[in-house]
């Protein structure tokens, strides 16, 4: 069950870090360096 | 923030048996929608005190809406973003409030032409601005520069309907937050984040 979570979770977190890194930044004033794998 | 986010991408990557560079896509994620989250809930809380909630979001989002597409200046850590995000638009939305009403309809058109062109000046000289945390591909830098030109006139056709339509205070807030981000785009607005940023 908890391994479930934890992939349902990550695909969810790997969806919103695909979307950010489409954009040309962060919308907010801190930009978190962008993983090698999405840029 | 980010020792928080290292921490529950090591969770993951225990369960999951995931590798090096998705164990880094999740503590990249995980700390973008913290950072997102505690954005929101700070913004609405100083928006709140002030009595701009409405005035403030529009400043904030109208600036995240350019940002997204032209890139721009950054803080060194989510603190400061924190703070200085939160007060910036809360204080645009109450200059907004409290200004809106006062301006003519021929000083608010005014603005509305001056920031469309002056937005399109500097997003056509400075967009995209990278940041060395976020990389833009060469090839993509018309792509983002053509995007960035959209949103101005995008930008400005709403604005002209917050004006028009009777509610000042939206629009001049929204024109705020849209003229900050304009800055954070040119060498000035790289400088004064980096002194923000505690940076010499």
């Amino acid at each position: 069950m908890k391994r479930l979570i934890a992939a349902v979770l990550f695909n969810l977190l790997s969806v919103f870090a695909l979307a950010t890194a489409v954009s040309a930044s962060f919308i907010s004033g801190y930009q978190p360096r962008l993983p090698k794998s999405l840029q | 923030m980010e020792k928080w986010a290292q921490k529950i991408a090591f969770w993951f990557k225990d369960q999951l048996q995931l590798d090096e560079d998705q164990t880094e896509v999740v503590a990249y994620s995980v700390t973008s929608f913290f950072l997102l989250c505690a954005n929101l809930c700070f913004l609405f809380f100083v928006c709140r005190l002030l009595g701009v909630v409405g005035e403030g979001f529009t400043a904030a989002l109208t600036a995240a809406a350019l940002r997204s597409v032209t890139g721009g200046a950054h803080l060194s850590s989510p603190w400061r973003c924190l703070i200085f995000s939160s007060l910036l638009p809360a204080s645009f939305g109450y200059l907004g409030k409290q200004a809106g009403t006062l301006l003519s309809p021929g000083i608010m058109a005014a603005i509305l032409f001056s920031t469309l062109v002056w937005a399109l000046l500097i997003v056509a000289k400075y967009a995209p601005a990278e940041v060395k945390e976020r990389p833009i591909k060469p090839e993509k830098r018309g792509f983002y520069r053509k995007a960035g030109i959209i949103v101005t006139f995008a930008w400005a056709v709403l604005a002209g309907y917050f004006l028009f339509a009777g509610y000042p205070a939206h629009f001049l807030a929204g024109s705020c937050g849209f003229v900050w981000q304009t800055i954070t785009l040119t060498p000035l607005g790289f400088t004064i984040y980096s002194r923000l940023s505690g940076k010499k």
